[in-house]
């Protein structure tokens, strides 16, 4: 990083990209906050980063259907919108009736969690409750962290793929530029997080085009163990984006869980991602279940050390014409570790869903296993799937597979069912949620396992 | 209870429809056992799924009409709610969905069709335990997913199972004699003598006599080429058994 980078004038970035009509479109309402970037004379290592990603904003552009990462998903859509930025920190103490629309909460009051609310991209005090923790465990938000550019140097070194040349997209790059707000959740060693966080991301769409940008840390020290669930919803219709990326990182022999729950948002466009390293020894589970959106890509990369234990759980079901996109990836870089990744989808109506899930077993990871499979269920002959299993493998002594498969559902289990007095209707209930049931089990908090069992059955009868 | 006139039906083989059923006439009374032979091919598991409902095959012609409704007008589950139960030849593996979940939610539907009230947890798990044990059902089969990694013989014996729990007018035991070694042959016909009573009936379809060593049928019929094409009692049974089905087929072609 040089000096230079502080000398790109923001008019010149921004001029160039008329090239590109639906770039310039959309990054247009950016322009005031880029000349504050650009002018900003500080040189810690976040000012000095956003102006990389300034920099990267500039010279790359949107990908395209063309582009291998992003062949299925056209994300012209989210683009030829142009999303409000100004007046959204007003609406982060809105009066906002989180029961209206909380499909969750509110039906478990009891749900003992500390609970954190942002809205449109602003942390919420009001609608937040975060419970006292011992002082090795702190739950912050990004904006009320004055250490924000340090908590961010702690995690730029460790996760090259968040911003910069390595990054995963050019959204990654605004995501750094222009973040607003995120949680940061950090544990010291030997400690345990005992309830979880549920972390509540609310897109208020109901009066404009909403645009939040969030960025999201958790660090977890030795031994130490947490639970995060994030919830995406979208109040109202107008189009509205979530541009969120999350890093975490898992030291040695802590155990990390995160919930990524896509299921109130039908209306929202979601571009999102989580990079995650896990030092040896470690466990981490990543489970994202996904119902409803307009346009949702989900990147998940983990860096596996030795003796780890990662586990990727996916559940889609998708209707209407929800699209969601997941690509995950897997980097085994020392031996002896063990992976497995399920993703599971239904697909009705005129929905797609795309599945990319690579595997890297590089040289040095000898004794690797990783497993992958993905499985699809078609409910409609206009629902499209696309999906592709990747494995690189370097090592020789490794035991990893993979497989796909997409059928309908199988009509001699519905006719064996029906035949034993059960209704049709009903049967495929059963069957979809026996299918489903491989990724249900291995959710941990029952009331959501319980909450996604009945969804199977209200999705259906629709 | 069941009246059979004229029963055609054909199966799409792809390559246009296949008439299997050709004009096939059978009447059960309630508290009679009869007994369905022939040889392969014959039509006689076709015969066991129309009358279940089966969707891939399409009746031509003719009608079925079980305690005087029209059968063919009636969904799968709809027969089954009406009372007939089809012991099926080859059950399914449903993985996910365990025995006593499918059990529970099979036995309250039917309830619900007759418009009786639901089964509550505690009295259906002592039923569910009670006729488990009938049928010599290990327990930890119950709580299995339905039929996965079940053997042959236990995949049998739960068919039995669950005709016990639901207690159909009209079962339908579809070469339920295959694949059964001899004690889990004498279970599962102890479980059908056990079922049976003057106001059901049972429908056993078989390709060999030893089935009828236990579960004695009132009336034994031969089908060929879709048709039943010759009666009697349980000694015709022990004639095909001697003389295999030529004779029969024989007979046929001399018209």
């Amino acid at each position: 990083m040089t000096n230079s980078l502080e000398a790109v004038p923001y008019l010149i970035l921004f001029m160039t990209t008329t090239l590109d009509d639906i770039k310039s479109t959309f990054l247009a309402p950016f322009e005031d906050l880029a000349e504050k970037v650009s002018e900003n004379i500080n040189t810690d290592k976040l000012t000095l980063a956003k102006k990389t990603a300034l920099e990267a904003i500039e010279n790359n552009a949107f990908p395209t259907t063309r582009n291998e990462e992003w062949k299925f998903t056209d994300i012209k859509s989210i683009l030829s919108n142009k999303f409000d930025l100004q007046s959204e920190k007003d609406s982060s103490n809105s009066d906002l009736d989180l029961n209206e629309f909380d499909y969750f909460l509110n039906k478990n009051k009891d749900l003992n969690s500390h609970i954190l609310v942002f809205i449109n991209g602003h942390f919420s005090e009001k609608h937040s409750d975060i419970k006292t923790t011992n002082d090795k465990i702190s739950i912050k938000t990004l904006s009320n962290t004055e250490t924000s550019s340090s908590t961010f140097e702690k995690f730029l070194d460790k996760f090259p793929s968040t911003s910069g040349k390595d990054s995963v997209s050019i959204f990654s790059d605004i995501n750094t530029a222009f973040a607003t707000d995120g949680y940061v959740i950090e544990l010291e060693n030997n400690q345990e997080l005992e309830l979880p966080v549920f972390v509540y991301f609310v897109n208020d769409a109901s009066q404009k085009n909403t645009l939040s940008q969030l960025r999201n840390y958790i660090s977890v020290g030795e031994n130490s163990r947490c639970t995060v669930v994030e919830n995406y919803i979208t109040k109202g219709e107008n189009p509205n984006l979530t541009n969120i990326l999350t890093s975490v990182n898992v030291e040695k022999y802590a155990n990390v869980k995160q919930y990524k729950l896509q299921i109130d948002a039908k209306s929202q466009f979601q571009v999102g991602s989580t990079h995650t390293k896990q030092a040896d020894n470690s466990s981490f589970t990543n489970t994202t279940i996904s119902l409803a959106g307009k346009l949702i890509r989900n990147d998940l990369r983990i860096i596996s050390g030795e003796h780890c234990e990662s586990f990727m759980n996916g559940l889609y079901l998708l209707n209407e014409k929800t699209h969601v996109d997941n690509h995950t990836v897997i980097d085994h870089i020392r031996p002896n570790s063990y992976s497995n990744e399920t993703y599971k989808g239904v697909l009705d109506g005129k929905s797609r869903a795309v599945f990319n899930g690579k595997i890297f077993v590089r040289q040095a990871a000898q004794k690797t296993n990783a497993f992958q499979s993905n499985k699809n269920v078609l409910l409609s002959d206009d629902a499209i799937l696309n999906t592709k299993p990747q494995l690189e493998i370097w090592a020789d002594d490794v035991k990893c597979s993979h497989g796909a498969t997409t059928g309908k559902l199988d009509e001699e289990a519905l006719f064996y069912l029906q035949a034993r007095g059960i209704p049709k209707q009903k049967a495929k209930v059963l069957l979809l949620q026996a299918f489903a049931e491989e990724v249900l089990d291995s959710i941990e908090i029952d009331v959501l396992k319980e909450f996604l069992t009945n969804e199977i059955e209200n999705r259906l009868s629709l | 209870m069941l009246n059979i006139n004229n029963l055609q039906a054909s199966i799409d083989t792809g390559a246009g429809a296949k008439e299997i059923l050709k004009g096939l006439n059978l009447e059960v009374k309630a508290g009679e056992v009869h007994a369905i032979m022939g040889p392969n091919g014959s039509g006689k598991s076709t015969l066991a799924s129309v009358l279940a409902g089966r969707e891939d095959y399409e009746v031509t012609g003719g009608s079925a009409t079980f305690e005087g409704k029209d059968l063919l007008d009636l969904a799968p589950e709809e027969r089954a709610g009406e009372g007939i139960f089809l012991a099926f030849q080859y059950p399914i593996e449903i993985p996910g969905v365990s025995n006593a979940t499918f059990m529970k939610t099979a036995v309250n539907e039917i309830r619900k069709y007759k418009g009786q009230e639901e089964l509550d947890a505690v009295s259906f798990l002592k039923l569910m335990k009670a006729k488990a044990a009938e049928m010599e059902l290990n327990s930890s089969l119950l709580t299995r997913a339905l039929n996965e990694g079940f053997s042959g013989g236990e995949k049998k014996k739960n068919e039995i199972f669950q005709m016990a729990m639901l207690e159909p007018k009209l079962a339908i035991l579809d070469e339920t004699d295959s694949g059964l070694d001899i004690d889990a042959l004498k279970i599962v016909a102890n479980g059908v003598n056990r079922f049976k009573n003057k106001d059901n009936a049972v429908i056993v379809v078989t390709h060999y006599q030893r089935l009828l060593d236990y579960i004695v049928p009132d009336f034994v019929h031969v089908l060929y080429q879709g048709r039943i094409v010759k009666s009697g009692t349980k000694e015709l049974a022990l004639e095909l058994e001697a003389k295999g089905y030529d004779w029969i087929k024989e007979e046929v072609a001399a018209g």
